[in-house]
């Protein structure tokens, strides 16, 4: 199958993410880990085909491409905007999920043992995840109680988790988290012919595209809310609602003289969250970054895919049906 | 003819007359200020022009608290309504402060420290209505004082002659104590907040009968701050403040009847820039404010 047929389909997709699913159809280990059978040498075509058409539903492909990344040195932090000391970088096609990864997908992960797979985890932070628990001290996020997704958040971004354990689910289900360019790229693609926009939608603010300080909710809202703030092939929230954690390590900078330190490690994080004050810090552009053991009620995270690492089913003509 | 002639001339060598809205003073203006405590005359004259009496909010901490920080956040958020709450800034030292402290968070900077000298203090005053309702209004008035001057004054009472005056008009007063120096640096912040709380019952000592044995009833919210980067006092301000705040938890006990502790935050994140010279600046890395209205509205709620 072609790129070009391949992304019509992502748009002709896209009003309908996981929302009607959600209620009908428990999540299982099979369901929220298709993504395994993509890069397992030893999955059948009908394990692939089927993890297409979860691809299908689910994710959204990013073509390959440019995308320049404001510059974090000493001298450049101040700058609102800056388009010009802007570094660009090239990005690998890629799957990106629609929407954040929500309670009830990371309550499979923690069902299914995710905190006791030491397989999992960073060696060295192995001592860490078992720091890693619940308002009553079980494994899991941070403001959930007894192992479970708090009542009626089930569809809401999950958040308390570190970047360790948004790391640990990415490997147990088979994806991982974006880099910086990555989830820069995805935010803005579409606009790339018209000069990158501010925000998914375009330049101007508007609170009712975001959930961020000015909607003065002051929570999180499920994860497929705020359509009309969705990029134009259709991934939701890149802007507002959670912070969401990138691969990409805040690598302290030196400039004249100036130098930025760091109590421990930080990584990227992106996109502004819920309680994010300044509409200049939600856009699509504006790079933060947080400490990676954080875990905050406005951090979550969404992951991808690298388009080139992924099996197709030798009998393409059944993903083509599959996908009918 | 002539004596008609000295009398406008002297009229107008003096000024208008005003009486200050901080001190009680009444003066000649020339300058634009109380020569007395240094209170703006734009605020005595935009009150001696309205009815009913101004409520007076006090905002008080050692230097480096985040006093200013606290003050521009509120007003920002009170101006763009929050909690039923909507302010509209009187005088333009109010829009100063504001837009100060947000076109510097904004930009990833903390304000400029306030100066000592009381003459360059900016004076807030905010006209808030609480849950729109048409007569539920009043006034927000308080200098941003450096907290060099308020430790001045507490060590040598007269000194700034606003500090006192102020609290004597307060209706309530905040008490903003950097919550990661309470953590870290030992009891020095115990005993700087002690120290202002025992400056408050000194000024607002109860009278008339059986004073001695009677509390302080003036509201008092301890409010601890940065607490993003001091997740204990997020958590259970009172507790922390029980643990690691021991004089002032006992003071406040003893002396006061009305009191409560409040954990505020404003950045998200944050790192250190260090330039050549080994100086270190704190860079907010996002903002995120978090309980700024909270202490605000259980004054309101008194």
């Amino acid at each position: 199958m072609s790129f070009l047929s391949k992304l019509k389909r992502k748009g002709n997709s896209s009003a309908e993410p996981r929302g009607k699913r959600r209620d009908s159809e428990p999540r299982t280990v099979a369901s929220v880990c298709y993504a395994r059978n993509l890069t397992d040498p030893d999955a059948s075509d009908y394990e692939i085909t089927k993890a297409w058409s979860q691809v299908e539903k689910e994710m959204v492909i990013i073509a390959e491409g440019s995308v320049g990344l404001a510059s974090l040195s000493p001298d450049d932090l101040d700058q609102l905007d800056s388009r010009e000391n802007s570094q660009l970088v090239h990005v690998d096609a890629f799957y990106i999920e629609r929407l954040a990864v929500t309670n009830d997908q990371f309550q499979v992960f923690v069902d299914d043992g995710g905190y006791e797979n030491f397989d999992l985890w960073p060696e060295s932070v192995l001592p860490m995840v078992l720091n890693f628990v619940d308002t009553t001290g079980c494994p899991g996020p941070a403001f959930w109680a007894n192992g479970r997704t708090p009542q009626g958040r089930s569809h809401h971004p999950v958040v308390g988790v570190s970047w360790y354990e948004a790391y640990a689910f990415a490997r147990w289900c088979g994806k991982r988290l974006l880099n910086c360019a990555e989830w820069q790229h995805a935010a803005t693609w579409a606009d790339s012919g018209s000069g990158r926009h501010r925000y998914p939608w375009g330049d101007s603010f508007n609170a009712n595209f975001a959930n961020t300080w000015e909607a003065k909710r002051e929570d999180t809202v499920p994860v497929d809310q705020y359509a009309e703030g969705a990029t134009a092939n259709g991934v939701h929230q890149m802007v507002g609602n959670v912070w969401e954690w990138t691969d990409t390590l805040f690598e302290a900078q030196t400039s004249k003289g100036l130098r930025i330190v760091t109590d421990g490690p930080m990584a990227e994080i992106r996109g502004g969250a819920y309680d994010t004050y300044f509409t200049s810090q939600a856009t699509c552009r504006f790079r933060s970054a947080q400490a990676i053991a954080a875990r905050h009620p406005n951090l979550g995270f969404r992951l991808c895919l690298t388009a080139s690492d992924l099996s197709q089913p030798n009998d393409s003509y059944a993903f083509c049906d599959q996908g009918e | 003819m002539s004596d008609q002639v000295m009398t406008s001339t002297r009229f107008l060598s003096e000024g208008t007359k005003f009486e200050c809205v901080c001190c009680g003073q009444v003066y000649f203006d020339h300058t634009g200020h109380c020569n007395h405590c240094q209170a703006p005359t734009s605020i005595s004259r935009v009150v001696a022009e309205r009815d009913g009496k101004p409520k007076f909010l006090c905002v008080l901490g050692a230097s480096g608290a985040g006093k200013t920080v606290y003050l521009g956040m509120l007003l920002d958020m009170l101006t763009k309504g929050t909690k039923g709450l909507q302010g509209l800034p009187n005088n333009s030292f109010s829009v100063s402060v504001q837009q100060q402290t947000m076109n510097a968070l904004e930009r990833r900077r903390f304000p400029e420290k306030t100066a000592t000298e009381s003459d360059t203090w900016k004076w807030i005053h905010c006209e808030v209505n609480y849950r729109k309702k048409k007569d539920n209004f009043f006034d927000i008035i308080t200098p941003d004082f450096a907290g060099e001057a308020i430790s001045e004054e507490l060590e040598n009472p007269g000194q700034y002659p606003a500090v006192g005056h102020i609290i004597r008009r307060s209706q309530a007063v905040l008490v903003l104590v950097d919550s990661i120096r309470v953590r870290d640096l030992g009891r020095d912040e115990d005993f700087f907040a002690l120290k202002l709380l025992s400056y408050l019952e000194s000024v607002r000592k109860p009278t008339g009968k059986n004073a001695a044995k009677r509390k302080t009833d003036l509201p008092v919210a301890i409010v601890l701050t940065k607490s993003d980067a001091c997740p204990e006092a997020m958590q259970d301000p009172a507790e922390f403040a029980r643990h690691n705040l021991p004089g002032v938890d006992q003071y406040l006990n003893r002396h006061f009847n009305d009191y409560q502790f409040f954990a505020v935050s404003a950045v998200g994140a944050s790192v250190s820039l260090v330039d050549a010279h080994g100086r270190t600046e704190q860079i907010p890395m996002h903002i995120e404010p978090l309980g700024i209205v909270e202490p605000f509205e259980w004054i309101i709620k008194r």
